[in-house]
């Protein structure tokens, strides 16, 4: 903690609606990344997150938010309103009702 | 820019040594109106006047460029890089018969003028007034050269006080490694700061092995966008490295980066940065498998960065179709 006693550093998550999405998301944040000097960092890049869309970044709170700000222009991507929780898009959902329709006939 | 008591000392030093020259040369130039630049050069007291204060000129920065690289740093020898420094310094002032051509070529600027009866107004006397011109326009070129040899001077102290912190850091990097301890070296750059250059920023944090180079680090030449609307492309180039080598800071003469020493594996990810000395440090975020640090992603070569992105945005491209074609049902 600072002083002020708030986190130096924090973890946010972001949940893709498609692979698209997720590799749009990654390119924004490889470009923020080169053009900026905050230090952060994000992922997972890897077949499974990519699968389950999944993403965080983790750095200063601050810069966070301005990550959050730039992400927030990122067709697809949402982030959880509850900190911390695990908050999957809709379509997501919607497609594990489906699955569970399917198991259950 | 970036610029020492030192600095400030040799402009001071090169240009009390040339000054004079200048003010001499055009009182000659002056004082004989149907004089040549030849006769003017042919001079023994003119050429010894020229070699003499250019020695002057070059022993003063010699002994300024010692001091800014012993003074600051603790090192206690020079080495081949004050060895290159002082040869810098020594090029500077060696150029006699370059200032032989730029006074021939002021002097050539005003051709002679001569009194030309029922042209000329009476009294008037446009020998003397061309000499008068002449004479301006030797000392301005004289002056002009000490101008360029005093700047270039001040580029060699700066480059000598920078690159003998670096030669101190790295001493103390290699002691350490020699006795055992994993160090590495990082490079820290006052990236807060407006006139800090767009490749130091880039270098900022990129913490490599003590005896690797820095310079694939700084990758290669960027089309860059303004960030104001409608303003033009740059393309910037790296500067070129001096004798073709990156061990550490500086970049470039007025570099105000450093060499930081870490004696920690792990500090491949750079702590923050621009913080103020005092305030607490945070941690660095360390990264683990699949995850990227911003500080790797300003570290990768140009052409590297460009590929990946390219290949990204191909895939989400071909993504988008993939699904769009899916969508009509073909």
């Amino acid at each position: 903690l600072t002083h002020a006693g708030e986190p130096l550093q924090v973890t946010r998550r972001w949940f893709a609606d498609t692979s698209a999405s997720y590799a749009l998301a990654a390119i924004a944040l490889l470009e923020y990344a080169r053009d900026h000097r905050g230090e952060f960092v994000f992922g997972p890049l890897d077949a499974e997150s990519m699968r389950n869309g999944g993403l965080e970044v983790s750095g200063p709170p601050g810069l966070l938010d301005e990550v959050a700000k730039m992400l927030s222009g990122v067709p697809g991507l949402a982030e959880p309103a509850a900190p911390g929780g695990r908050e999957e898009p809709l379509a997501r959902l919607a497609l594990r009702d489906l699955d569970g329709a399917r198991g259950r006939g | 820019v970036a610029e020492s008591d030192l600095g400030r000392q040799v402009a001071a030093a090169v240009q009390t040594a040339l000054a004079p020259v200048a003010g001499y040369l055009a009182l000659i130039t002056q004082a004989n109106p149907r004089g040549s630049a030849d006769a003017l050069l042919r001079r023994p007291d003119v050429d010894a006047i020229l070699i003499g204060a250019l020695d002057e000129a070059r022993s003063a920065a010699e002994e300024v460029v010692q001091a800014a690289w012993y003074s600051g740093s603790g090192l206690t020898s020079g080495g081949v890089m004050l060895e290159r420094l002082l040869a810098d310094i020594d090029r500077i002032f060696s150029r006699l018969a370059h200032l032989h051509g730029l006074v021939r070529h002021a002097h050539a600027s005003v051709p002679p003028a001569q009194f030309e009866p029922g042209i000329t107004r009476p009294g008037d006397n446009p020998s003397a007034r061309a000499a008068e011109q002449r004479a301006a326009a030797v000392r301005d070129a004289i002056l002009s050269w000490t101008r360029e040899a005093s700047l270039r001077a001040r580029m060699t102290v700066s480059t000598a006080e920078g690159a003998a912190r670096t030669a101190a850091a790295l001493a103390e990097a290699e002691a350490a490694r020699l006795s055992g301890e994993p160090v590495r070296k990082r490079w820290r750059a006052h990236a807060e700061s407006t006139s800090c250059c767009f490749w130091c920023r880039r270098l900022d944090g990129v913490t490599i092995g003590s005896r690797e180079s820095f310079a694939p680090y700084l990758g290669g030449p960027v089309a860059r966008l303004s960030r104001r609307p409608g303003s033009a492309v740059i393309y910037a180039r790296p500067p070129r490295l001096y004798h073709g080598d990156l061990q550490g800071p500086v970049l470039h003469p007025f570099c105000r980066c450093w060499l930081e020493i870490t004696r920690s594996l792990a500090g491949a990810v750079p702590s923050d940065r621009g913080q103020e000395a005092g305030v607490q440090r945070s941690p660095a975020p360390q990264a683990h498998a699949g995850l990227l640090a911003a500080s790797d992603v300003r570290a990768m070569p140009e052409d590297r960065y460009r590929a990946q992105l390219e290949f990204l945005r191909a895939a989400t491209h071909e993504l988008d179709q993939a699904l769009k074609r899916l969508a009509e049902g073909r």
